[in-house]
């Protein structure tokens, strides 16, 4: 499989900057997604390297072939380019081998056989294969969806939120399945996805998306700890935003010091994750337990700190503070970097 | 279903639609030699001989084509000099003058026509020509109805009939004539005034002919105005039906007599054989048997008609004023409804 | 699993903006062709003399009041005859019902002048106690209850059972969960059965004659025919074309903008025991022994007199083939075409194609001689250029092309029919997703294989019963066909006709039968379509999101 790469590409639909001018390289076998709030205009894309849309500016390329650009456009059905929708979009007239085969029509007919019974193994449906959509689970649709669409080997596979319309039960175990499926086909993936979670674990590499733009692009790890912005910071996870004055190696904030990831000085803002901080019982605490939100293997607490804000914290559930229990808080070992903006 | 298979079926549903419309196209548009194409709004009286008869003897191709007067009337305009037909037949004598009017027919000078047609049924200019004849008058019930109680159309309009006259509908051809003809003969006023004492009698206004004469058989009216060949067939049907005509206004113009004829078609292809189909069918022994079929009275005076119409009696006829009437068609419209005859 | 219904897109909202291409320049095009010799008729405002009105003004008042009438009359009886019929048998159980379900569809193959021609042959006094507008308004809603029947039961039985069980949850009876939840919902369906009724009763000619109504098209026929002026007979037309654009604009109105999606489970019957069953099935029965077992019997009585009375027209074996020949070509014509511009809909998705459609159906409600003149008008300018042009250019005469051939009638019966058989190519053709479409070209396929491959076999009942309901539609149509017809294309309805303007019920029967008799063979098809219980894979189409 190959890669993908925007330049510049925008499209506009009347007023509105779908997509403003985004440069993305995805590279062979890699999985990438994109992570934005709707109307942000990650499926718009999607839909562009698809070919359901024309840019406005910028080209599209796959596998250094130009698909839309200055004057050229390549429509999907010659893109070579498999897309997993939202609603999964099965025929609903055809069995599930006939939905996996549908893209292999134009092989020779001892292919298609081996090539829908391989795609079916892989996502492990192949004894559901003479069943019609409407008797599967809806994780079983996605599953055929995919196979769908990975059966006549795609360039890259395009997944439009694939996760969106399933029990929050099943999510977490068919993210796991489908990464896999995905790595095993050596696929690259572009998926475009609202819930920060999926986007986290799936990816190799995360882009954030908002209004049209590329806000940050890079490791999960990355984006999660060195947020390039507010914007970014308060999307991918929470986040407290704090004030702070810089001395080369520390910043000096009202929770304390914080190590900083890359020397500065003056004034700055960082983003603290509220795993980043450590609670300690103390009647003669800084903080005051406001909220508890107990989340099964963690907790969320939001307190009111002194100096009058809000302040996140997350712990282990091992240990339980009570709404208004008096704590101190203070930072973890651990290092921040400056916000951008 | 497969590309191939949606193509081979498009292509093979196309080429059946293709030859199945062609096939219609050809069949439906014959032309030729020793062919008359008829347009006749006598067709539901069923099957008539004398053009059977004709086809035999000439070899001439008949196809009859029919429709109500104002659809013939309506296709011949809009086909114009490029029309199909060869013969006009009318119902109704206004409609063979709104053809000539509308330049749809063709004079024809015929000795046989001119003989065989009384003059005061036929087209001075010789573009159409009576065949047979229908009286519009009077039916009263044998019953309850004494044969001198009404003798005159205005005699309708005597209260003593209040609630116990059936009328055919305003929208009748033959009614529109028949009131056309009056304002042509006795004035707006006069026809105003008589048709105004008729619905004063609250008359019961039904679809057709038939109707209005089984109404005074079952009892429901007592008399009503009705062409003379629907009595007539009634009669064949069951001699005792209990109606009888009432040869209206003898003592003055006569009974109105309406008739059915016919007219060449300017633009035929066929102008010969066109004429001597008229000629044919304007025989003696042809206008017996069409009166006798339909129970109307022949043109020719000589000739014999239908026995049962016979036997109801001779009269004084009081023949339509076809070019009168002819311009008086949208008065007698507006009168009609002005007076409220629905 | 996620509870059912929510105002969800039935069909896929369009995604932004496009440009105007070549299939919304096919779907205005196909407008105009269709739609504009209608336009002559308000043309007939500029061209004709003005006083045209004020000399008939007489009739007008009457005109109006009898057509409203019998617009309100029909529009309640089927309302409440079709949707009172469609929910006992969506909503009860009772012995008999799997037939009597399809049974209350028969009376779709009784044209409304053949029910008549029955009832004033049949009751006492010669039917005098029918010919009035009441009359006319009961004939109607016998005969044209079953549009609001049909399209009322589909809406009832794609209806979710959670619904129900969420109204009941809040305290309904079942009885009162149907009344204020199922039938609500079911409201775009049902109305758009009443509005077809009322176009077929608004088109109708034959029925209204025959029983003396002076309907807006009766004074059509009065001003043209007797007076002969055809432009004060256009301009009325023009007023009932008004009065057909308010129905279909009330239409809408009433479906609202929500379009209701369907998913779920089937909601379990009610069981009706005792007396209720026992009504519950005499209804049905009675009504259809009056709308169609009894008018079959009469007819066919009459018949056999006829026929052994020779009283037989006589060209009518050349009429039965002429009617099965016009009523199979038309079906495959209008249907095509109906499918093309459902699809020119779908492709181009602008406001102009919306509009062009939406023209493109108005000749639905018109009266079938007021299309065929508002179509000859121009057809038969058309021909004499044409025959003009050949005889210069080519030397030859081909005689009258449009107006003396079928051609003329198909263009008057696609004027009249497009709009029904768009209807329903549209409804299954507009349930199919654009995602669907996309996954196809995803997967390598081109337009042509996106038809073949997912279009053909999801429409394929849409476009059956498209061809079916012209087939009926030109079987039974009269006043355009008269006008029209060729030289020795007489249809059984031309027969019936003129046998019955000259009072020859028996000569009439015959035709009539044959016309029911045939008429019944593609409603009974039709029903087995859309019989059965909607199959799986459409309601899962029909779905505006997949279950969960």
């Amino acid at each position: 499989m190959s890669e993908v790469r925007l330049e510049s590409v925008a499209k506009a639909f009347g007023r509105v900057r779908a997509v403003d001018g985004v440069s993305l390289e995805i590279g062979a076998g890699e999985l990438v997604a994109v992570l934005g709030p709707s109307g942000c205009g990650k499926t718009t894309l999607l839909r562009l390297i698809a070919g359901f849309e024309r840019p406005d500016a910028g080209i599209v390329r796959v596998a250094e072939a130009e698909m839309a650009g200055a004057g050229r456009f390549v429509p999907p059905e010659k893109r070579a380019v498999g897309m997993v929708f939202q609603d999964y979009a099965l025929f609903p007239h055809l069995v599930v081998a006939a939905n996996v085969a549908f893209g292999l029509a134009r092989r020779p007919k001892a292919e298609r056989g081996a090539l829908t019974k391989r795609t079916l193994e892989l996502v492990g449906l192949q004894h559901k294969a003479d069943r019609y959509p409407h008797e599967l689970s809806g994780g079983e649709r996605q599953r055929v969806a995919l196979a769908r669409a990975l059966a006549p080997e795609p360039k890259v596979v395009l997944l439009d939120e694939p996760f969106s319309n399933l029990d929050a039960t099943l999510r977490a175990g068919l993210r796991r399945e489908v990464e896999l499926i995905l790595r095993d086909a050596e696929a690259t993936a572009l998926l475009v996805t609202h819930d920060q979670e999926e986007a986290l674990s799936l990816a190799d590499r995360l882009a954030v998306m908002n209004e049209g733009r590329l806000v940050q692009v890079g490791v999960p790890e990355e984006v999660y700890a060195r947020p390039a912005g507010r914007w970014a910071a308060q999307f991918v996870g929470e986040v407290n935003v704090l004030s702070g004055v810089a001395r080369g190696a520390g910043v000096e904030t009202e929770l304390g010091v914080f190590d900083l990831h890359r020397p500065a000085t003056g004034a700055v803002h960082v983003a603290v994750r509220p795993e980043q901080l450590e609670l300690s019982a103390r009647h003669d605490g800084n903080a005051e337990v406001v909220e508890r939100e107990f989340r099964g293997h963690d907790v969320l607490y939001r307190l009111r700190h002194e100096g009058g804000r809000t302040v996140l914290v997350q712990l282990p559930s091992l240990e339980l503070y009570e709404v208004g229990a008096r704590v101190f808080v203070r930072p973890a070992p651990t290092s921040v970097a400056p916000l951008v903006d | 279903m497969s590309r191939r298979r949606l193509l081979a079926l498009a292509t093979l549903g196309g080429t059946v639609l293709l030859a199945a419309f062609v096939g219609v196209v050809v069949a439906t548009s014959s032309s030729g030699d020793n062919r008359l194409t008829i347009y006749t709004a006598r067709s539901h009286y069923g099957e008539e001989e004398p053009f059977k008869e004709f086809a035999r003897d000439s070899g001439y191709d008949l196809t009859l084509f029919g429709g109500s007067a104002p659809e013939l009337y309506e296709r011949l305009r809009s086909e114009g000099d490029e029309t199909r037909a060869d013969v006009l037949i009318t119902t109704d004598a206004a409609n063979l003058w709104r053809a000539k009017e509308s330049g749809l027919l063709e004079p024809v000078r015929s000795a046989a026509l001119a003989r065989e047609v009384p003059s005061r049924y036929r087209d001075p200019d010789g573009e159409w020509f009576g065949l047979t004849l229908r009286a519009r008058t009077i039916m009263r019930s044998t019953k309850r109805v004494p044969p001198d109680a009404v003798t005159t159309y205005a005699g309708l309009g005597d209260p003593r009939w209040k609630g116990r006259l059936c009328l055919r509908s305003g929208t009748s051809e033959y009614n529109v004539s028949f009131v056309a003809d009056r304002i042509a003969k006795d004035g707006l006023g006069t026809t105003k005034a008589m048709l105004e004492r008729w619905m004063a009698n609250d008359p019961t206004i039904l679809g057709s002919d038939t109707d209005v004469l089984e109404a005074i058989a079952e009892d429901r009216c007592d008399v009503g105005l009705t062409n003379s060949y629907y009595l007539g067939r009634e009669l064949a049907d069951d001699p005792d039906f209990p109606v009888a005509p009432v040869w209206a206004d003898q003592r003055g113009r006569g009974t109105h007599v309406n008739l059915s004829g016919f007219g060449v078609v300017r633009g035929t292809d066929d102008r010969a054989g066109a004429v001597r189909l008229l000629e044919f069918l304007a025989r003696p022994s042809e206008q017996a048997v069409f009166a006798r079929n339909n129970k109307e009275f022949p043109v020719d005076p000589q000739v014999e008609g239908s026995p049962v119409i016979e036997r109801l009696g001779d009269f004084k006829a009081d023949p339509i004023d076809v070019a009168g009437a002819g311009r008086h068609l949208e008065d007698a419209v507006r009168l009609m409804d002005q007076v409220g005859w629905k | 699993m996620e509870v059912g219904a929510s105002a969800t897109r039935a069909a896929p909202a369009p995604r932004g903006a496009r440009a105007p291409d070549g299939w919304t320049a096919f779907t205005v095009v196909c407008a105009v062709l269709v739609a504009g010799p209608l336009l002559g008729l308000p043309i007939a405002f500029i061209t004709g003399h003005g006083d045209a009105l004020t000399r008939f003004s007489g009739l007008l008042p009457e005109a109006l009041l009898s057509t409203l009438g019998l617009l309100v009359g029909v529009g309640l009886g089927a309302l409440v005859l079709g949707t009172g019929l469609a929910a006992l048998v969506s909503f009860c159980d009772f012995p008999g019902r799997s037939w009597l379900e399809w049974a209350l569809v028969l009376p779709l193959a009784v044209p409304g002048y053949v029910f008549t021609l029955f009832a004033l042959g049949t009751l006492p006094a010669g039917g005098a106690a029918i010919r009035s507008l009441i009359g006319a308004v009961a004939i109607f809603t016998l005969v044209l209850y079953p549009y609001v029947y049909l399209l009322a039961r589909a809406a009832f039985l794609s209806q979710s059972a959670t619904l129900f069980e969420a109204a009941r949850g809040l305290g309904l009876s079942r009885r009162e969960a149907i009344l204020r939840v199922g039938l609500p919902l079911a409201r775009p369906a049902i109305f758009g059965g009443v509005a077809l009724a009322l176009m077929e009763a608004l088109a109708d000619f034959g029925t209204v004659n025959l029983l003396g109504v002076h309907t807006f098209t009766d004074a059509i026929y009065k001003v043209w025919f007797n007076a002969f002026d055809r432009q004060a007979a256009m301009q009325l037309a023009t007023f009932l074309m008004g009065i057909t654009l308010t129905l279909l604009a009330l239409e809408r109105l009433a479906r609202g903008r929500a379009r209701y999606a369907a998913h779920g489970r089937a909601l379990p019957p009610i069981r009706l025991r005792g007396p209720a069953a026992a009504a519950a099935v005499m209804a049905p029965l009675v009504l259809l022994a009056v709308v169609v077992a009894a008018p079959l019997a009469q007819l066919a009585a009459w018949a056999v007199d006829a026929v052994d009375d020779g009283l037989l027209a006589p060209e009518f074996a050349a009429a039965a083939r002429n009617s099965l020949l016009l009523a199979l070509m038309s079906a495959v014509l209008v249907g095509g075409l109906a499918t093309l511009l459902a699809y020119g809909l779908r492709a181009s998705r602008t406001r102009s194609s919306a509009l062009a459609v939406r023209a493109a159906t108005i000749g639905y409600g018109l009266p079938g001689s007021v299309v065929a003149v508002a179509v000859i008008v121009p057809l038969a300018w058309l021909d004499h250029r044409i025959d003009d042009a050949s005889g210069s250019i080519l030397g030859i005469d081909p005689g009258l092309l449009l107006t003396g051939t079928v051609i003329g009638l198909f263009c008057a019966y696609t004027v009249r029919f497009l709009a029904l058989a768009f209807q329903a190519v549209e409804a299954s053709l507009g349930r199919i997703p654009d995602e669907l479409d996309e996954a196809a070209r995803g997967l390598g396929s081109d337009r042509l294989d996106v038809l073949a491959r997912v279009h053909v076999p999801l429409i394929r009942a849409g476009l059956v019963t498209a061809a079916l309901l012209v087939f009926t539609e030109v079987m039974k149509e009269l006043p355009a066909t008269m006008l029209l017809r060729p030289v020795g294309g007489d249809t059984l309805a031309i027969e019936v006709w003129q046998a019955t303007s000259e009072s020859l019920y028996r000569t009439a029967a015959l035709p009539a039968l044959l016309i029911v008799l045939v008429g019944l063979v593609p409603v009974i098809l039709m029903i087995r379509l859309s019989g059965r219980r909607v199959s799986e894979p459409e309601a899962a189409v029909t779905a505006g999101t997949w279950t969960r």
